[in-house]
């Protein structure tokens, strides 16, 4: 025993000393001696991720990044001005930043410049210092988590299709939901309520227990009996409008994304939470329209909503004009108190802008309309046409034209699947600006008057994380207070036969089939491993 | 270990357990294990062939990845179990070599036995030391089918280990035992997870059943449950079914991943041989001697010299066998190894050791010994797929496609059946110059099989081809990280910064040249409208081309194969291949039209050939069944045998 016991011994004594050596010598010293002198570059030096330009929130964990100039040390000095400056010193290009110290500079100096101070060292021990790269701190602080979907590019398979919840003022991932809980089923968007988690919807899709909508309700979760599709919390929180959506999938054969959608079919919902009633109005499930993507004006008097019209029979093969289909933006008033919904107004028509138009998201203050366009179909995130484009609500208030503008913060890929935070001052957006298909996801800053700021991507404990992330971040929503369910109820929830039964008429837009159709055929031949959008 | 504290040099501890029982501690038993041993080796390495294992096949789904770097071990970190499960990964990835592979079970095998004969020494049970084979020929049988279960194997193993450490460590005070078996609960619930059961158990019956100790068994009994709970529950918050069963064969993550359900009962029985072996030697301590543990249990000197003066029948016969210790150990190494190859035998499955081998040499682009493994099997799609491929690449497409087994459903895999049968086709497609088609095959791959290397390389070239250059070096950062594969990754990384576009890579350049660019959906389902669009695109597609002529001929559609064999004047053929040449005398027979070539078609001896082939159908009165086995045996690899019979490969 005695000699396991001194064994032990030296194997701690070893790991002390190998400790202190590596705490004594580990991280190099920088070139803060008053007799060093600097050569100068006049250039900012490149940095990955692009954290340059930007405004952050002041609650946002450290913008870890790497320096992409050659250099055997580095030493990178952020400051403000107030506060204690930072200085990373470092072998590695990869510069990880204190948590605690970034947080106390950014809380000082809010609405305030954030300013990187970058030297490289050379081979011939010359420091080099480069222009320094400067950011804003904004007043406004972005809600502290935000709701993903994280998963495999291409997903048929149905394999690890995961709803994350990523702390943004420090680097903590946690899950959700995913499918493992429930044999590899589907879950698709995330859905909260005024930004809070104490309302949430998540839709399911199990060959093992069937399709349904998980609500997560003040902590206790239940299963609704049928699939929500993209669903939108009225801001009451009495109601969720849901679509209802026949998707299809077929493939490019020649295309930078090889993936495509399209819904043969779908309408609009609502489930009413006290009732456990499911519904639905003429207005927003026409025969010969396609409705999806519901979103609920701030005051909740008015449903804006996607529309295009259907112009085929057969829903079982994909139209030879696909690509000729685009979506206009409408909307609907309604009186929750009277559950009666009002006339349909055209919004922005697809024949004027000339695009599909897709996704309204409206600020929780009511002011701004987002929303994004693209080249044809209902997909915004696998067409590398769309980009986001905004509607001053308040304007269009006072003169009645709805005028749209694309955003500075595009690019040439897709931009998609935004979100608001509750303070109406950040959104969250989903872009495949890396390279498709992986979508990462991005915060950018809206100001007073509608700029949106230069996003960034959601930063990482390692700086070069996305240079070799495989997986695909989508539908980002920000919200104020982490998703408190715990996953193994929600999988127990989800696997369990008790569920509020939904006695709904309608199980597919447009119910009638063509003489002659197969069986099975138009009314959606749920065949679960065909789709899976990202 | 408890009534034993004799100390021996570690060689030699490693020659006696070479050695095995008292009885037979001499060169006999050290050569029949060292025999075992090496020819486990040898099995492992040169027949099952593991980096079969490791590339997968397109059938095994739950072979780790590995990637060198911190994050990716972090991950590892964060949940009992994981660090076990990390270290299976890297293992894994050894099996890139087969030699490294073959080395790293046999030792695993060795291990576990080696504790096993640790756990025998210290229950007294020096005659079951045979048992100490059972893991090794387990894991032969799981090699054997070709099925991965390191990880749970390795739980096993690290278990296997505490509880050796246990034995030795405890001298019998109680204290001392129960400190020692709480710091290596706590160390191996965190190092491999629901391992730390077996481990719990294990020293629970040797506590309760060998040493009478039943305080001390109970309390590890219910440390059992309690740590798991506290470790993973509370500390490491992970779901209570994970805390209890990470890493063992039932979890639902391991039992998710498997793809042979008959190959699960095997880890199963990993376990409850480990226990059953410990409660086996339990009871018999109970039932056959007088309640005395192990440091009481052997007695004075005396009383077992008493003992074998005055012995039994059993230990009669016992004591006569070990007289003759060399007929005994012939008769134990005989038993050993007709056991071993009696598991052998009834594990092997050579057709889906062929299907495995196709798969890899056609990955590693190893075409003759691709098409000679599939002489040896039957035929099924899959094989076929990759035996056109080879043919192609071997330039005999036009001369032996049907000297394999063709079934036109199959071609190219792209009818509705195969749907997900996306592993055997991205090669193919990305060579004809369908990248789109391949990239999601790939894409698909990944969510089937993971990041395995092979599929991030496929992700990584279909992009460089379609010029997705930062989706590309995403996969190429990953690929980076590899063991295996980073250098390739590595001079793509580095060729992009200086030429982004690849504008100097000949191959990419080639295969950019006959990307096909009509963007037409059923070009996914439809093999003509692919091969014409890829024709289309590019006419010096050869490949592309004989693959419209072989689907031509497959389809029996001879009037497309006479419009189209023209084409062969674009790619400068020496001579009309073999097969093309039946086809069009069948052609020119069955319409009576002629087919104009630039150069001339019909050599002499196809002529004769076609000649021979009715005379022998005449014959026999042009009755098919009658005619089969001569025309079988002379044509069976011609298209006229096809053309009459529908079917081919009956000429092996």
């Amino acid at each position: 025993m005695k000699r396991y016991y001194r064994c032990f011994l030296a194997f701690l004594v070893v790991l002390a000393v190998g400790v202190l050596i590596y705490r004594t010598y580990g991280s190099p010293a920088g070139p803060s001696g008053a007799t060093r002198q600097f050569g100068s570059a006049s250039r900012a030096p490149e940095i990955r991720p692009d954290y340059s330009g930007t405004v952050i929130p002041a609650n946002i964990a450290p913008l870890n990044f790497a320096v992409m100039e050659e250099g055997l040390q580095y030493c990178v000095r952020i400051h403000s001005l107030k506060g204690e400056q930072i200085e990373v010193n470092s072998r590695s290009a990869n510069i990880t930043i204190p948590c605690g110290r970034w947080r106390r500079l950014l809380e000082a100096n809010l609405g305030q410049q954030l300013k990187f101070d970058i030297l490289v060292k050379d081979k011939s021990g010359q420091w080099t210092r480069y222009e320094t790269i400067t950011n804003t701190i904004a007043a406004e602080a972005i809600d502290d988590y935000l709701v993903y979907r994280r998963i495999h590019p291409a997903c048929s398979a149905w394999k690890r299709i995961g709803v994350y919840q990523r702390n943004l003022t420090s680097f903590d991932e946690s899950l959700v939901l995913d499918n493992r809980y429930f044999s590899d089923g589907c879950l698709n968007c995330h859905t909260f309520c005024n930004n809070k988690t104490d309302k949430m919807l998540i839709g399911i899709r199990s060959v093992d227990y069937g399709s349904s909508a998980l609500l997560v309700e003040n902590g206790k979760a239940k299963k609704i009996g049928t699939k929500f599709g993209y669903t939108a919390w009225h801001p009451s929180g009495r109601l969720a409008v849901y679509s209802i959506n026949q998707v299809n999938q077929f493939f490019h054969s020649s295309a930078g994304e090889v993936r495509d959608v399209i819904d043969l079919n779908s309408l609009l919902a609502y489930y009413l939470d006290g009732s456990e009633e499911v519904k639905t109005s003429p207005a927003i499930s026409k025969k010969d329209r396609l409705e999806t993507y519901p979103a609920w004006s701030a005051d909740g008097r008015y449903l804006y909503f996607c529309s295009a019209p259907l112009t085929w029979s057969r829903y079982d093969i994909i139209p030879a004009d696909y690509n000729q289909i685009k979506y206009d933006l409408v909307r609907i008033s309604y009186d929750i108190d009277s559950d009666t919904w009002g006339e349909l107004e055209t919004v922005l028509s697809a024949a004027d802008t000339g695009q599909s138009i897709l996704l309204p998201r409206i600020s929780p203050d009511g002011r701004w309309l987002l929303f994004c366009m693209c080249d044809y179909g209902c997909f915004p995130v696998y067409r590398a046409s769309s980009d986001l484009y905004m509607i001053d609500l308040k304007t269009a208030g006072q003169n009645g034209r709805y005028e749209y503008r694309r955003l500075d913060i595009n690019s040439d890929e897709s931009e998609s699947w935004h979100s608001w935070s509750s303070n109406s001052r950040w959104i969250a957006f989903s872009s495949k600006r890396g390279g498709d298909p992986f979508t990462r996801s991005y915060l950018a800053y809206v100001d007073g008057q509608g700029k949106v700021h230069k996003p960034f991507v959601l930063p990482q404990k390692d700086p070069t994380y996305y240079d070799s992330c495989l997986w695909t971040y989508s539908v980002p929503e920000l919200v104020v207070e982490p998703v408190r369910a715990v996953k193994e109820k929600l999988g127990r929830v989800v696997r369990g036969t008790e569920q509020i039964p939904v006695d709904f008429p309608v199980t597919r837009a447009t119910p009638q089939v063509p003489p002659g159709t197969p069986s099975g055929a138009g009314r959606g031949g749920e065949k679960p491993w065909q789709t899976e959008r990202e | 270990m408890a009534g034993s504290s004799r100390k021996v040099p570690s060689s030699s501890a490693i020659m006696r357990w070479f050695a095995g029982s008292d009885a037979d501690r001499d060169r006999g038993g050290v050569i029949r294990a060292l025999v075992f041993f090496v020819l486990l080796y040898l099995y492992l390495w040169l027949y099952v062939d593991l980096r079969l294992i490791y590339h997968g096949g397109g059938v095994i789904t739950n072979f780790p990845v590995f990637f060198r770097g911190r994050a990716f071990f972090e991950q590892f970190t964060l949940y009992p179990g994981g660090l076990v499960e990390y270290a299976g990964a890297f293992l894994a990835q050894l099996f890139y070599y087969s030699w490294a592979g073959a080395l790293i079970v046999t030792l695993l095998a060795w291990s576990i036995g080696l504790c096993i004969d640790c756990f025998l020494k210290a229950a007294d049970a020096p005659g079951l030391r045979g048992l100490r084979f059972v893991p090794a020929i387990l894991l032969l049988v799981i090699y054997s089918r070709y099925t991965y279960r390191l990880a749970s194997i390795l739980a096993l193993l690290t278990a296997l280990l505490c509880v050796c450490l246990y034995l030795r460590a405890t001298a019998g005070r109680k204290l001392s035992c129960m400190v020692v078996f709480g710091v290596l609960s706590a160390a191996l619930y965190y190092v491999a997870g629901g391992g730390y059961l077996l481990f719990a158990a294990v020293c629970a019956i040797y506590e309760i059943l060998l040493m009478r100790r039943w305080a001390m068994g109970i309390l590890y009994l219910l440390s059992g449950a309690a740590v798991p709970y506290i470790g993973g529950v509370l500390i490491f918050r992970v779901s209570v079914i994970d805390a209890y069963s990470e890493l063992l064969p039932f979890s639902w993550k391991i039992a998710d991943r498997v793809t042979h359900e008959k190959m699960f009962d095997l880890v199963y029985a990993f376990y409850a041989f480990v226990l059953l072996i410990a409660l086996g030697l339990g009871l018999r301590r109970t039932l056959f001697t007088n309640g005395t543990g192990p440091g009481e249990r052997r007695g004075s000197r005396a009383e077992r010299r008493t003992k074998a003066k005055h012995p039994g029948l059993i230990g009669r016969i016992r004591l006569s066998c070990a007289s003759k210790g060399v007929f005994r150990g012939v008769v134990e190494s005989l038993v050993l190894f007709a056991v071993a190859g009696g598991a052998v035998f009834a594990s092997y499955d050579g057709k889906q050791r062929i299907e495995f081998e196709v798969s890899y040499y056609s990955s590693a682009q190893m075409w003759e010994r691709l098409l000679r493994s599939a002489r040896r099997h039957p035929g099924n799609h899959r094989v076929t797929n990759a035996v056109n491929r080879a043919l192609y690449h071997t330039g005999r497409f036009g001369y032996d496609m049907f000297s394999y087994p063709q079934l036109a459903e199959g071609f190219l895999l792209t009818a509705e059946k195969f749907t997900v049968t996306h592993w055997d086709r991205f090669d193919v497609r990305i060579e004809l110059g369908l990248v789109c088609m391949a990239e999601n095959d790939l894409a698909e791959c990944i969510g089937m099989f993971g990041w395995r290397p092979a599929i991030l390389k496929g992700l990584a070239l279909a992009n460089l081809v379609k010029g997705n250059i930062g989706s590309a070096r995403i996969y190429l950062g990953a690929l980076g990280k590899t063991l295996f594969d980073a250098g390739w990754a590595n001079q793509y990384l580095d060729r992009l910064e200086s030429d982004p576009n690849l504008s100097t890579d000949k191959e990419i350049q080639r295969l950019r040249a006959r990307v096909v660019e009509k963007d037409h959906s059923p070009v996914f389902s439809d093999n003509e409208q692919a091969l014409l669009a890829l024709l289309e695109k590019d006419k010096t597609n050869r490949m592309a081309f004989e693959y419209l002529m072989s689907w031509y001929m497959l389809t029996r559609q001879l009037d497309k194969f006479a419009d189209n064999i023209k084409r062969l004047n674009d790619f400068g053929y020496s001579e009309v291949p073999r097969l093309y040449e039946e086809a069009l005398f069948v052609y020119a027979y069955e319409t009576g039209k002629s087919v104009a070539l630039n150069g001339s078609w019909g050599r002499p001896k196809s002529g004769q050939r076609i000649e021979d082939f009715g005379r022998i159908f005449n014959s026999y009165g042009r009755n098919k069944e009658a005619a089969f086995a001569e025309l079988a045996k002379n044509y069976g690899d011609s298209y006229f045998f096809y053309s009459v019979y529908g079917f081919s490969g009956v000429k092996n």
